[in-house]
């Protein structure tokens, strides 16, 4: 899990990449129950976990 | 005059409920819901109060009479639901394409607007929150602003063709991003053909409601 305390954005990723920023590791199972703090977001990248379409909102 | 005064008030309401939320404004991180739903609900004050203000002087002071807003039959709904989602995720995404062959970032450059309005919103009653602000109030308030007054006064001084590009842009413009804009322009255009062929506001506010829906549900669903 990777995260930025500024931007409030969390990422899950399978590998991530060492100079991506905060960080700490987290099993399968925890990383599936992870809910971001109110106000945040969460983007999972993880292999499998598929992206919505590109939306817009008017 | 009333988008200012929509926009002025969206600033000031977003601005308090930001303080209240601990939100730090100007921030990309996600809106927190009361942010949203205090921005659009400023933004929807003064539209309104324009839409009402012009129907007093210059009509019969009935929203419904004056711009259109009505729907003749539940086929509106359904037909401009349909168009609503043909037009978010087949008509833009198919306008879109060739330049994201060039720009492989497009895509997600084109969602992030919708990312941060939506990111913030967890669970059931959040979203909920979120469709009857972005999906219910916005469609209603911003096609009686931009199709039922914008529109119906350009008619009158304009051909038809360049009424609704001119209304579309507008839209678009008030949206005030950038990558997003030629889609909002096209969906504009879209909802303005609408709203002239059928005489009505009805059809339109389904496809804008259509559109939004399937944005927040597919944004909320794929977090």
């Amino acid at each position: 899990m990777t995260y930025d305390y500024a931007a409030r954005r969390v990422w899950l990723d399978d590998h991530p990449s060492p100079a991506a920023g905060a960080q700490w590791g987290l099993c399968e199972a925890h990383a599936g129950r992870t809910q971001p703090p109110m106000g945040w977001s969460e983007i999972d990248r993880r292999a499998g976990r598929s992206e919505p379409p590109a939306s817009l909102v008017s | 005059m009333g988008f200012a005064v929509g926009l002025l008030l969206a600033i000031i309401a977003s601005s308090l409920a930001a303080q209240a939320v601990g939100y730090k404004t100007g921030s990309t991180a996600a809106l927190p819901v009361a942010v949203t739903v205090a921005d659009v609900a400023g933004l929807w004050v003064g539209l309104l109060a324009a839409a009402a203000v012009a129907a007093r002087q210059h009509g019969t002071g009935r929203l419904g009479r004056d711009f259109g807003l009505r729907f003749a039959s539940p086929l509106d709904v359904v037909a401009g639901g349909a168009i609503g989602v043909f037009c978010q995720y087949l008509l833009i995404p198919a306008v879109y394409w060739p330049f994201e062959q060039i720009f492989p970032g497009l895509a997600h450059s084109l969602s992030s607007p919708a990312h941060q309005e939506t990111g913030a919103a967890h669970g059931p009653f959040e979203v909920t929150v979120l469709l009857l602000a972005l999906a219910a109030g916005a469609p209603v308030v911003e096609e009686l602003f931009f199709r039922g007054l914008v529109l119906r006064g350009l008619l009158g001084r304009l051909p038809v063709p360049a009424a609704i590009v001119v209304s579309a842009l507008a839209f678009a413009l008030a949206h005030f991003e950038a990558v997003q804009f030629g889609g909002l322009a096209l969906f504009g255009v879209i909802l303005g053909v609408l709203a002239w062929r059928t005489g009505r506001l009805g059809p339109g506010i389904a496809a804008h409601a259509g559109f939004n829906a399937v944005a927040v549900i597919s944004l909320a669903h794929f977090r």
